[in-house]
């Protein structure tokens, strides 16, 4: 009987929101037709695709209650797994990104059994800590890597019908990835896994006194997470075509993803996707302009107005129901 | 050369204690978790860079601006903390991630991103001691690291207010209950630790140079220093600076450059896994 | 989470991209002016270096326009700020062609940055004259838009020469920075000097913005080094031959190809840069026999315009941006396909300029980039090496 009630308000919650996101996707598809000339446009669209698809990533493991600050770790290890495949087995850029995620899934893997002890802060403060390490590997195996000389002419993306040179392409990529993480998100976070993500956020202990596995569920968790962000690595490798240890093992990568997950609200499936959005359209066209230097600047604001007024995020403040600040 | 090596890594520890000791204070009474210590030091490292190079005060007037600068942004720094609500410590953590973004950019808008370097010729001469020479920034290290620790235990060990203090960090509740003023002792604390960092700010910009993104490396050794020292434990925290200045200056020395900041990390993640309580270890 | 929260927020987006949209197409592009577009690092790591070239390009643009401009049309310079991030710099590109209707994009400075832009640039199609660039890799893409006015060799050769003819040393300390030009230097330079049997004991990477040198100085101490050279960028030389003064170590002889021939440098180490050996491929009073004329004009110039005396960084800019405005004098204007006329025009490139005699190989190299060794000696920069060009002696071993 509760059983048939919690689908039934499931379905409810779900469908609506299904509908428009779906309906937002579509367009998004069509605004290349619309926005043709201005390649500048989708320029920044694609990259906030890109944005919002590692934040999703990363969003899955903070479902489960864990903030990370080192994404940049599986995001670099992505870029490199998938350019090396590509360049090594000499394989088109839709192949070698499997293996791209695939180096991502297994860092993600490796830490989350080693970290399984670590709660809150210092889970936190050990993922910031392991960029490092694979930064190092990157830095100093010169005969894989090439060290600091970095990896160059990554073959680009290439689709059919379509000019190679376009950004055109780089959009259509992104946003296809995009879309398909937030199918598999979605699928997850509305099934027995997500539930049983959200019972272990708001209390560890109960949960596992009613039979939910939080090591395992932690586990395959951050597996997934670590497997998305090395896509997003690996497509972000593969459209620019050069990387660097110093580059894809940054800071930048680590923030950005728990920045536009807590603005964009970290309690719903398409919050990260909302606040990549808007930040990034945000910082490139209002504060690029008026701070040539240091625009941003917003991302740290909007990380802390979010903890200091809007713990729920943009979702929240546009949901009815209020989120106290450990999850709805 | 081992001597010399001896002695710049504990010159180098030295330092590490000092910015330690801030965030141990801070930490110890507050429970916030700074992760935007090391921008705070450069803060006040490009304080005494304006007090120094633009209105050509000498090194040691900037000392006390950078200190009262630093303590003026703790009030302000403290009322915003207060707000953050609970699990304090993760969400501290993720608001001072963001306070590392807001300031990294604001030194950029304010300073771009060049490399800053106090000038202070006077550090390079050395001074013979026992048949040892030091120079004089090594000396002035020292001398600053063990005036603050044995301050920092005097205050804490034999006055009133300092014992009151340790009961806050040990109890929070305890503490309120036996009338101590808690919201007083933490402010105080808290001031107390930001100012050692404006304390440490000029020296970090006169022995190394400074940029906006220099700070992150200094936080994670504060935060490893304080781990392996345990919150509140004063006298423990020089032993961990210098052991962690000895150990960076072998791992140069051994495996090369490249390898420092990785090995600093390594050592972060294993100190976590043994202790996963992480600072919460005086219960 | 209601649905007609969900709409109202759907809606709101959609609005904002459609503005973007209208916002993006209603720009039309200029016919009074001729767009040149740059790239540069103006904040971030790089921005010292980034606003120097910045300063030589704008000269070269203000010059011209005084002059007339090209066949009656003045030159507009739209600048941009990578901030040092390759991933900004990807994007500037498209920017500067779609939106800016440039026809040619110059500035860079460090290869991570400008292969990224020469990448964007051969997407979209238009030529790109890199200011500062070393890695061969970088022209080995057959990329027909990617020219550049420095390379590698240009450092590393005089280097070569200088230490085998000149220096004699048994042994060499090379330290070097994790950026790929720096990396790519050090390991030629040791493959070079292996195959002259000369020992290289020492041989360090470290990360530029690593703060303290100390213990690798007392680890240089145990090999009796005859000469050092460093990959570092300005200040890793200031705080490494700080330290080294420091820890009295006994220095025989120092060479930073890179941030040691600028005013800037001799200004802030005074004393303690003297006798320290650099390269550089121009500077005031260090210019290609033949163009004393247009170098001194240039520094006159330079020092009305910004008040301070050039430097190399500047000069590559004002080379780059040169190459540019020589190839458009040489392109019809009207032409449909201005951005490949102009390519072909800067490939046909052959300019003497005081830095270099421009002419660039069929992947966009420079065929005569060279720079001389310089020795800092009383506060001015005086030529060693080579020989011919050579406005002063060495002083070797530096003794105190």
């Amino acid at each position: 009987m509760k059983v048939i009630t919690l689908t039934l308000h499931l379905h409810q919650r779900f469908f609506p929101k299904v509908l428009t996101v779906t309906g937002f996707i579509l367009l998004l598809f069509l605004v290349p037709l619309l926005a043709i000339q201005s390649s500048f446009l989708l320029q920044v669209l694609s990259t906030s695709f890109l944005y919002a698809a590692l934040s999703l990533s990363w969003n899955l493991l903070a479902y489960s209650g864990h903030i990370s600050l080192g994404h940049a770790a599986f995001f670099g290890l992505g870029a490199y797994g998938s350019a090396l495949f590509a360049l090594n087995f000499d394989t088109d850029p839709f192949t070698s990104i499997w293996a791209g995620g695939l180096a991502g899934a297994l860092l993600a893997a490796f830490s989350g059994i080693l970290f399984a002890r670590l709660r809150g802060a210092y889970f936190a403060l050990a993922t910031l800590a392991l960029v490092e390490i694979p930064k190092m590997i990157a830095d100093n195996w010169v005969s894989l890597t090439r060290g600091s000389l970095g990896l160059l002419n990554i073959p680009p993306f290439k689709l059919p019908l379509i000019n190679a040179n376009s950004n055109l392409t780089i959009y259509l990529v992104n946003l296809s990835s995009l879309t398909i993480l937030l199918l598999v998100v979605a699928l997850i976070l509305n099934s027995r896994w997500g539930w049983a993500l959200r019972a272990l956020r708001q209390d560890e202990k109960v949960s596992m006194t009613i039979g939910i596995n939080s090591n395992f569920y932690t586990l395959i968790t951050i597996s997934v997470s670590g497997f998305g962000a090395g896509i997003c690595g690996a497509i972000f490798a593969h459209s620019i075509g050069i990387i660097e240890p110093g580059m894809v093992f940054s800071l930048h990568y680590s923030a950005l993803p728990m920045v536009m997950a807590l603005f964009g609200g970290r309690f719903s499936v398409i919050g990260p996707v909302v606040g990549s959005l808007v930040l990034t359209l945000l910082d490139q066209f209002v504060f690029q302009p008026i701070f040539p230097a240091g625009h941003q600047i917003l991302y740290g604001l909007a990380i802390m107005i979010t903890i200091l007024f809007m713990p729920g995020g943009l979702m929240g403040l546009l949901g009815a129901r209020k989120h106290g600040i450990t999850g709805s | 050369m081992y001597l010399k090596l001896l002695i710049s890594g504990l010159a180098l520890g030295s330092f590490y204690a000092i910015i330690a000791l801030g965030f141990s204070m801070i930490f110890g009474v507050t429970r916030v978790f700074n992760l935007a210590h090391g921008e705070l030091l450069l803060a006040g490292g490009y304080v005494a860079y304006v007090a120094c190079e633009r209105f050509g005060l000498g090194f040691w007037p900037s000392v006390p601006i950078s200190v009262l600068a630093l303590t003026l942004l703790g009030v302000i720094l403290y009322r915003v903390f207060r707000v953050i609500k609970e699990p304090l410590e993760l969400n501290t953590i993720v608001f001072t991630f963001g306070l590392v973004i807001a300031l990294q950019n604001l030194f950029l808008i304010f300073f771009s991103a060049d490399y800053r370097i106090l000038t202070t010729p006077e550090w390079s001469t050395t001074i013979e001691i026992f048949n040892v020479s030091f120079t004089r920034g090594q000396l002035t290290m020292f001398l600053t690291a063990f005036i603050s620790v044995s301050a920092l235990y005097f205050l804490l060990r034999h006055t009133f207010w300092g014992k009151a203090l340790r009961a806050t960090i040990q109890d929070r509740e305890a503490a309120g209950l036996l009338g101590i003023d808690v919201e007083k002792n933490s402010i105080l604390a808290f001031l107390g630790g930001i100012a050692l960092v404006g304390l440490a700010g000029p020296f970090f910009a006169s022995f190394h140079y400074i940029h906006p993104t220099g700070g992150i490396e200094a936080t994670l050794i504060a935060i490893i220093v304080t781990i392996v020292a345990g919150v509140g434990h004063v006298r423990a925290i020089i032993w961990a600076g210098w052991g962690m200045g000895l150990l960076e200056n072998l791992v140069t020395t051994m495996l090369g450059a490249a390898f420092r900041e990785g090995v600093t990390s390594l050592v972060l993640i294993a100190i976590l896994l043994y202790k996963p309580c992480g600072l919460a270890d005086n219960q | 989470m209601n649905r007609k929260s969900n709409l109202r927020l759907g809606l709101l987006v959609c609005i904002l991209i459609i503005s973007f949209v209208l916002a993006g197409c209603s720009r039309k592009p200029s016919h009074e002016f001729i767009r040149i577009g740059e790239i540069d690092p103006l904040t971030g790591k790089l921005a010292r270096h980034g606003l120097e070239i910045h300063e030589g390009i704008l000269l070269a643009i203000e010059e011209t326009n005084l002059k007339g401009g090209i066949k009656g049309k003045n030159v507009e310079l739209v600048t941009r700020d990578d901030q040092s991030l390759p991933e900004v710099a990807y994007g500037l590109v498209q920017e500067l062609v779609q939106k800016e209707k440039v026809v040619a994009i110059t500035g860079g400075y460090v290869d991570t940055l400008v292969a990224v832009i020469s990448e964007a640039a051969r997407k979209s199609e238009v030529p790109y004259v890199a200011a500062a660039s070393l890695q061969e890799e970088l022209t080995k893409t057959k990329n027909p838009y990617f020219f550049r006015i420095s390379k590698l060799s240009g450092f590393l050769k005089p280097v070569e020469r200088f230490l085998v003819e000149v220096i004699k040393p048994r042994k060499v300390g090379i330290l070097y920075a994790s950026t790929p030009g720096s990396t790519e230097f050090a390991t030629k330079l040791v493959e070079f000097l292996k195959i002259k049997n000369i020992q290289v004991p020492f041989q360090e990477k470290f990360r530029t913005g690593i703060s303290d040198f100390t213990p690798l100085i007392i680890k240089m101490t145990r090999y009796d080094l005859d000469f050092i050279i460093s990959g570092g960028f300005l200040p890793d030389h200031l705080l490494l031959i700080r330290q080294l003064k420091q820890n009295n170590y006994p220095l025989k002889g120092y060479l930073g190809p890179w941030g040691i021939a600028y005013p800037s440098f001799v200004s802030q180490m005074k004393k303690d840069a003297e006798l320290l050996c650099s390269t550089c491929a121009w500077n005031p009073g260090i210019t290609l026999p033949g163009t004393e004329q247009v170098s001194r004009e240039f520094v006159e110039n330079f020092e009305k315009r910004f008040n301070k005396t050039p430097s190399t960084t500047n000069m590559h800019g004002y080379t780059a941006a040169m190459v540019i405005i020589d190839a458009l004098k040489r392109t019809n204007l009207d032409n449909n396909n201005l951005k490949n006329d102009l390519r072909n025009a800067i490939s046909a490139t052959d300019l003497i300029l005081p830095m270099e005699h421009v002419a660039f190989d069929q992947n966009g190299d420079p065929l005569n980039y060279e720079h001389v060794i310089i020795q800092i000696q009383n506060g001015r920069f005086v030529c060693v090496y080579p020989p011919e060009r050579a406005t002063g002696k060495l002083v070797y071993p530096i003794t105190d």
